[in-house]
């Protein structure tokens, strides 16, 4: 049986998802009818063009998409649909079991809050510990996570955006989850640092025996590192299967013209006469 | 020069604006302490007397060296009006003023912070329209109307409330006497609250809102975090350094406010004082009252930044760097 195909334990499951923002007369339809399954241990990679409705799938599996966005299809986690649980019942999923790294993490922490108390109430709130525990662990996250342990102490606005994309992922694994959801995690970092941060993660995500969906734009860089890959393209699944299939024999047009375009990048430029 | 230092520094200057500003304007205002606070019968040796005693007859140059002194001495003089020392004034009508309008600020912020947050949580939804319908009435009723309004309908046509001061006459004693002032607050201090609460409910909810769309409040959302935990402890205390802000420098404003209602509901506290003294060119009184009230200003002003360097780490490190 495919990876892709539904069913399993242990993995998280999106089957039949459509998406479609609505706006004041007019819908757009973001997702349409996309199935796709994390395991634990695998690092999946969404690829596609800006736009292609990636991140609007992502963003459906904590459910975290605009108010009055409509949500189609189920979300199974470990057996449950999460798609459908109230916003109390979810909560208990949200980071316990399912993680986020968003997109440019220069926003995603709360001004007034030290890094510390963004990783330390999570952890009072979903494990229990106290605020002492919790300022323990965090320092332990942060050191995992390649940050010194003194800035758990400074605010968001005192750290740099590679520190910033850090933090985030400390503060993603700081209940242990068994899947990471990574929504172009090294956008708007210089290159070294992106590499460094997507090594950290993806070494992060096989060490813990994490599922990992790491979408991006970037079809090397995921095929770099993802165990498959899944394209898109307004709104749809185009292809799927095994990274090095999808770059060596891709099937879809698409997929072919996006490889092209690659190469046409990597080859050297011309010298002029 | 720090931050800090600089404040200060423009602090003082505003005082000073202000100090000169009430000696002036007062004085070239209509009228003089001699037609407005003395008995137009007094005969005209009489006159110039009370004048030689309030030091009116000395040169404008001598009169302000003399009033810049008692202000910054606090001492104040005697009130024209009534001959007593401005600070005794002042001391026995403020309690009923900060009684009438402390607990106006406070309940209206606490009511309108309550609806704006529940407005902005419920957005679309029958609560927030009649959040948004309700504060714009609120807030576009000018006082008096409201406050004659009230007067009307609950002490005069349905007297369950008194129609005017502070205390019953005869005035009760014991446990009763504090009753009996509560009861003869209660019409002006929810009149204040009605009046003010719109004002409040509209500014949070329209900064909620934005509040509520910023990215770190979908992150605290998706740390699975309690509904009420994001709202307060994400989005609200993110909005904190404004709201914190304008309650301070509002206060002072409320305080000249406390004209009208003083008025309406003839309470003898500091507004109705503030009132008297203008109108009868007592300036001693009215320069003390206006001094004060600028002094407050400027200490809530200062407050303000101290609260909101104390609320947002970003504002602090602005401070450090100078």
């Amino acid at each position: 049986m495919s990876p892709f195909e539904p069913s399993a334990e242990n993995a998280v499951e999106i089957r039949g998802l459509s998406v479609t923002y609505r706006g004041s007369g007019k819908s757009v339809r973001a997702v349409k009818d996309c199935s796709l399954r994390i395991r634990r241990g695998e690092i999946i990679g969404l690829v596609g063009e800006s736009g292609s409705g990636k991140s609007s799938a992502l963003m459906a599996i904590p459910r975290l998409l605009p108010a009055g966005t409509l949500v189609t299809g189920q979300i199974i986690c470990d057996g449950t649909d999460i798609a459908n649980l109230s916003e109390e019942e979810l909560n208990k999923w949200r980071w316990r079991r399912i993680a986020l790294v968003p997109q440019g993490a220069m926003n995603s922490f709360t001004p007034h809050l030290s890094i510390e108390r963004h990783i330390t109430e999570v952890l009072t709130c979903h494990m229990g510990m106290s605020r002492r525990e919790g300022r323990e662990r965090a320092a332990d996250l942060a050191l995992t996570a390649g940050l010194e342990t003194s800035i758990l102490t400074r605010y968001p606005h005192e750290l740099s955006g590679g520190q910033k994309q850090r933090a985030a992922l400390a503060a993603a694994i700081a209940c242990d989850p068994d899947f990471l959801l990574a929504d172009e995690p090294t956008t708007a970092l210089d290159v070294i640092t992106q590499s460094e941060v997507l090594e950290t993660i993806t070494g992060l995500a096989r060490r813990r025996g994490m599922g990992l969906l790491l979408v991006t734009h970037d079809l090397p860089l995921a095929a770099g590192v993802c165990d498959r890959l899944a394209v898109m393209k307004d709104g749809l699944i185009v292809e799927k299967g095994l990274s090095r299939q999808i770059v060596t024999e891709p099937a879809h047009d698409y997929t072919k013209k996006l490889i092209e375009a690659i190469r046409a990048m990597e080859k050297p430029p011309e010298v002029l006469p | 020069m720090t931050s800090a230092r600089k404040r200060l520094f423009s602090s003082v200057i505003v005082l000073a604006v202000v100090l000169a500003l009430n000696f002036l304007l007062f004085r070239v205002m209509p009228g003089d302490p001699l037609t407005g606070v003395v008995d137009p019968r007094f005969s005209p040796e009489a006159k110039q007397q009370l004048a030689a005693q309030w030091g009116l007859d000395k040169p404008l140059s001598e009169q302000f060296v003399v009033y810049i002194r008692e202000m910054l001495s606090f001492r104040f003089g005697l009130s024209m009006m009534t001959g007593a020392p401005v600070w005794d004034e002042l001391k026995n009508r403020a309690p009923n003023t900060v009684a009438l309008l402390l607990p106006a600020l406070i309940l209206s912020a606490a009511l309108g912070v309550w609806l704006g947050v529940k407005a902005a949580q419920r957005r679309g939804s029958i609560v927030e329209r009649l959040v948004l319908i309700g504060g714009a009435v609120s807030f576009s009723f000018p006082s008096f109307f409201v406050q004659l309004l009230l007067l009307l309908c609950f002490a005069f046509a349905w007297p369950v409330f008194p129609l005017s001061g502070t205390t019953s006459i005869p005035p009760p004693s014991g446990i009763a006497a504090f009753a009996d002032y509560l009861w003869h607050l209660a019409l002006p201090l929810f009149s204040l609250v009605v009046l003010s609460f719109g004002g409040w409910a509209l500014y949070i909810r329209n900064m909620m809102v934005k509040a509520m769309g910023e990215d770190y409040v979908l992150m605290a959302r998706a740390r699975g975090l309690p509904r009420r935990r994001v709202v307060w402890n994400h989005a609200f205390r993110s909005i904190l350094p404004p709201v914190l802000t304008i309650l301070l420098l509002s206060l002072p404003g409320v305080v000249s406010g406390a004209v009208i209602t003083e008025t309406v509901f003839s309470l003898n506290g500091v507004g109705r004082f503030l009132l008297e003294a203008t109108n009868s060119h007592d300036y001693p009184a009215a320069g003390a009252a206006f001094f004060l009230l600028a002094l407050l200003t400027i200490g809530c002003n200062l407050l303000a930044d101290l609260c909101c360097a104390l609320a947002d780490p970003r504002v602090r490190g602005e401070g450090t760097r100078g």
